[in-house]
């Protein structure tokens, strides 16, 4: 059996345009079997189907994918009526009918429902992920997390803006919902907001590239690890039960208490941390002295290599040169962006930091 | 004038709360009853009224009597009756207007 995965997120402003593009997808042979984080579909013979998107007022705010027990009573309602269904996702149930007629026809009904919706919609999908970033940003900004910050200045950039620019979007998601549900006769007409799928996956690609391009592989490797885990607890969770809350926070707090640990197992790791470093700051031995030439966040490195050989406490300057010894006679000798450190005498210092 | 628990009865909110009239319905049996009632000039979109029913249920117009599989039988409430009285009194009200004023 043929199958099909389109990566996009649908809203509820688009239901009308979602409505017809599922129509002719079906007219193409393409069947919508389920939605999850995308849009599957099965291929089958081509058929003039009239499909309907029912507004769930009975779903779960917290957990979308959660099959509450109003979001069955809509469903039996709706299937006794004839329509027979598809699938659901979020605040959606997808159905296939016998004509166009709509599922709603009183604006001045369908005009509260369709605010409550968008309300549901606004705090599942957008004010709730900016929180999740919000709180990754303050997170980046804790001494703990530091050492997640010893990247290149190019790299850096390139993730605080990409996470400026996903909350920017967020944001203008929200004000567009907020002048939605500002008019005051708003009607399931009045959505006119199209349907492109290409546009989420040609946002995937540039941002891919550029990670690619910029950061570490070990970065990378790590940040598609955490996904993957992420991804596949979400999946497996939805397989096995997405009719009991309670059972599926349960599930849900052992994934996240999986990538929590996972992430904690590579941060600590000193492996991860000497790679990156190595990578990051270019980095020699030479004749049992370990050079780097710094790069990017230069004063937090120093201070990093200095507290790694706890010499902090023991501070002097000679020719312009910081020298920082402890009493296993470890030195760390640092002039400009050079950071020098071994069992250095006062000749090998000056040899190495004021000849280059 | 407004309502007990709603601003504004729609007509199509008007028809469902006349279904109960002469018994509890389903939500098949309300849409039908409509159609026959207003000789399908006025026609309930499922959608919409699951919306109402659920809307109606929660400010106590009508009580759910029966749930037999997916299907969920309602009849009208006394507080239901009376909103349905106030509205038929409205209308003839509005009526009598249009009647004396041309």
């Amino acid at each position: 059996m043929k199958r099909k995965f389109i990566l996009k997120r649908v809203k509820v402003r688009q239901i009308n345009a979602f409505e017809q593009y599922l129509n002719n997808m079906a007219k193409q042979g393409w069947l919508l079997k389920k939605m999850r984080w995308g849009l599957y579909f099965e291929k089958s013979l081509p058929q003039d189907l009239h499909y309907h998107v029912a507004l769930d007022l009975g779903s779960s705010v917290v957990d979308p994918n959660l099959e509450t027990v109003k979001s069955q009573e809509q469903k039996d309602f709706l299937v006794d009526f004839g329509y027979q269904y598809v699938c659901q996702s979020g605040v959606f149930q997808v159905y296939v009918g016998d004509d166009k007629q709509s599922l709603y026809n009183d604006e001045y009904v369908d005009s509260k429902a369709l605010k409550r919706v968008l309300l549901k919609e606004m705090f599942s999908n957008d004010i709730y992920p900016l929180g999740l970033w919000l709180l990754l940003v303050i997170m980046t900004f804790l001494n703990k997390y530091q050492q997640l910050m010893i990247l290149k200045n190019n790299a850096l950039i390139f993730l605080y803006s990409f996470v400026a620019i996903v909350m920017i979007f967020i944001a203008g998601e929200i004000l567009v919902t907020i002048k939605l549900l500002n008019n005051q006769e708003l009607k399931l007409s009045d959505l006119k907001s199209k349907f492109n799928q290409k546009a989420d996956i040609a946002v995937l690609l540039i941002s891919g590239a550029i990670a690619i391009a910029l950061l570490p592989i070990q970065l990378l490797l790590f940040g598609f690890l955490l996904i993957g885990l992420i991804y596949l607890g979400m999946f497996m969770i939805n397989e096995v039960e997405r009719q009991d809350p309670i059972k599926r926070f349960a599930l849900m707090l052992i994934v996240s208490s999986i990538v929590l640990m996972t992430t904690a197992l590579v941060l600590n790791g000193n492996v991860f941390i000497d790679d990156a470093l190595s990578i990051l700051i270019d980095y020699e031995t030479k004749e049992n002295i370990d050079i780097y030439e710094l790069k990017g966040l230069d004063n937090y490195i120093k201070d990093l290599i200095i507290e790694c050989n706890e010499v902090k406490d023991n501070k002097e300057i000679i020719n312009g040169i910081e020298i920082y010894r402890n009493e296993d006679n470890i030195t760390v000798a640092i002039k400009n962006n050079r950071v020098i450190v071994g069992e250095l005498d006062e000749q090998t210092i000056v040899k190495e930091l004021t000849e280059k | 004038m407004a309502k007990q628990q709603f601003e504004l009865l729609t007509e199509t909110m008007f028809y469902v709360l006349m279904a109960f009239l002469n018994g509890e319905k389903c939500g098949i049996e309300i849409a039908d009853y409509i159609a026959e009632v207003t000789k399908g000039r006025v026609s309930v979109g499922p959608g919409t009224l699951y919306t109402i029913l659920g809307k109606y249920e929660k400010a106590g117009y009508i009580i759910e009597t029966k749930v037999a599989g997916r299907k969920r039988t309602y009849a009208l409430s006394p507080i239901g009756k009376e909103a349905y009285q106030t509205e038929v009194r409205r209308l003839k009200q509005v009526l009598e207007d249009v009647e004396r004023m041309g």
